[in-house]
């Protein structure tokens, strides 16, 4: 802004001082042909006054008139201090010629501005010069200047405190706004932003605020439940081993007594590295640090294969497998499949009553895949099953052993996801729960 | 000493149904917050030992039932869970002591005769 204020000023001064220069060629102009008309008329140019003081003739007359012969010297001058104009032998050449010469000269050393110009004389043709000096000009000019710069720096200085003032005018509400979000505590729930929530300007502000502060709490409250339920998941295995172990130090026992306390101590090592691995894979796959590699799979076989293991812990449920004849290819990933299905198989196997069938059925249709785990266990609530694909979420709150840790349908999100594929869960045909993995082929 | 055991665990609950009688009780125990109310109302206990979380019924709204017919039986709750908020509402609720797992069985058997009124 004061790099422009400048420039204006300067540019204005500059038309100012040629205006000003125009004018003085204008006046000397005038008194060239003033002076002229009177050679002609008289053969004499108008004396001007002497003025009381020689220094002061530059502002009481200011008009130097000298005229000179074609050889260059002086015949005639309106004061004796004309006399001391330089010769300028080139332009009073070419005034002898005809032309009308305006030259910037030297007077006394200071500049003066003047006009050269042709005049018959009785003695032959003599070259009439007007000079006015540029002194009182230049001081007006050196006036104006100082005047415009003057304006252009108050004027800076008013629009650096107006927009000082302005700004802070206007950042004074938002910061009013930073200090009760800074005052919100991150324990205590429901703390919102509520000052200039009113005004139409910041409303916005405090709305996108406030939501965020309600993501951040539920994500809060998300972590605080993870970690106690995770907690609760950990010591429960921890307090089964503790329990098994002291009890049977107690009392001598048999060795099948002690065998039987060891093995049941394997089996909660093994629920508790189960839950550890789930969670690593969990993390390796939101990460980024497990990547799918697909490749020609055929899917068909991958499924198959999933089906046959999990008929060896379904007991007494029937795994039936529904898929077209051949081979089925897709772009995937086996490994990260594989695991996927093992824990859609495994979660229906945990869910479903003995004696009921689980109901695998893989299909194709344009380019697109379709895999669906279906069984007829007691289902899931309408209002669960946006949850069932959440960390640590359980159907059944009290998380017993054969629930699971609540990892499996989420790490099956997450790969179908890899895959730019989805899970989704519906009540079964007959009751129990649907679970459909819908993946592109390519 | 007549307890009951409500533990869902079937683990947990064979060796405390187990490790107990060694210790003398006398254990009837239930899988579950419904057969475990139903065992607390229609007979008589010295102490019960109570699970927090269990299917269906959960040990909270057991001992509110409990209470709310007025059985005054000792209860000691087991809990996985240590908020501040769910001890006080079980304790609110009438649940006697609360004991975190996992936990020493000797504690354990010290706690459940002390409430019992037996001697250590």
């Amino acid at each position: 802004m004061a790099v422009a204020l400048l420039g204006i000023a300067v540019w204005a001064w500059l038309g100012v001082r040629n205006t000003m220069v125009a004018q003085l060629d204008q006046s000397v102009y005038s008194v060239f042909e003033l002076e002229r008309q009177s050679l002609a008329a008289t053969g004499l140019i108008t004396p001007a006054p002497d003025p009381s003081d020689p220094a002061q003739f530059v502002h009481q007359i200011n008009r130097l008139v000298v005229v000179r012969d074609a050889a260059g010297r002086v015949v005639q001058v309106n004061h004796p201090l004309a006399r001391e104009l330089p010769l300028d032998t080139a332009s009073a050449r070419r005034a002898l010629h005809g032309a009308r010469v305006a030259r910037t000269t030297a007077w006394r050393g200071r500049p003066a501005r003047a006009l050269l110009g042709r005049v018959p004389m009785q003695g032959g043709p003599a070259v009439l010069e007007v000079a006015a000096s540029l002194r009182p000009l230049q001081a007006a000019a050196r006036s104006v200047l100082l005047r415009m710069l003057l304006t252009a720096a108050l004027g800076t200085l008013a629009t650096f405190i107006g927009a000082y003032w302005l700004a802070s005018s206007a950042l004074a509400p938002v910061g009013q706004i930073a200090r009760q979000a800074a005052a919100i505590h991150g324990t205590r729930t429901g703390q919102r932003i509520t000052i200039h929530a009113g005004v139409a300007e910041l409303a916005g502000l405090v709305q996108v605020l406030n939501d965020m502060l309600g993501r951040l709490e539920r994500a809060s409250e998300w972590h605080r439940r993870i970690i106690r339920d995770l907690g609760h998941d950990l010591r429960t295995p921890v307090a089964t081993m503790r329990t098994g172990i002291e009890v049977a130090l107690r009392g001598l026992r048999t060795p099948e007594q002690y065998r039987r306390v060891l093995a049941d101590t394997m089996d909660e090592v093994d629920r508790l590295a189960l839950l550890g691995e789930g969670l690593s894979l969990l993390g390796a796959l939101e990460s980024g640090t497990l990547r799918p590699e697909p490749r020609p799979t055929d899917l068909r076989l991958l499924v198959e294969q999933a089906v046959t293991r999990a008929r060896t812990r379904a007991g007494e449920r029937r795994v039936e497998l529904r898929a077209p004849g051949g081979p089925l290819e897709a772009s995937v990933d086996p490994r990260l499949l594989g695991i996927a299905l093992e824990h859609l198989l495994d979660n229906a196997v945990r869910h479903t009553p003995g004696g009921t069938p689980i109901r695998v059925s893989l299909a194709a249709a344009d380019r697109r895949l379709g895999l669906t785990v279906e069984d007829d266990g007691p289902g899931v609530a309408a209002e669960a099953l946006p949850h069932l694909f959440d960390r640590f979420y359980r159907n059944d709150p009290a998380r017993g052993r054969h629930s699971g840790a609540g990892l499996g349908l989420t790490t099956v999100a997450i790969i179908a996801d890899l895959h730019h594929g989805r899970v989704s869960a519906g009540p079964g045909g007959r009751g129990g729960l649907r679970v459909t993995l819908d993946l592109p082929r390519a | 000493m007549r307890l009951l055991v409500v533990e869902d665990d079937p683990k947990l609950g064979a060796l405390l149904e187990q490790g107990l009688g060694e210790e003398g009780f006398t254990i009837t125990w239930a899988r579950d917050g419904e057969r475990g109310l139903a065992l607390a109302l229609a007979q008589v206990f010295d102490v019960i030992l109570l699970d927090y979380m269990l299917p269906g019924r959960s040990g909270h709204q057991l001992t509110v039932e409990l209470r709310a017919a007025g059985r005054l039986t000792p209860i000691l709750m087991l809990t996985a869970r240590d908020a501040p908020d769910d001890l006080r509402r079980v304790l609110d609720a009438g649940v006697n002591e609360v004991m975190s797992k996992p936990f020493r069985f000797a504690e354990l058997t010290d706690r459940l005769r002390a409430l019992a009124g037996a001697p250590a």
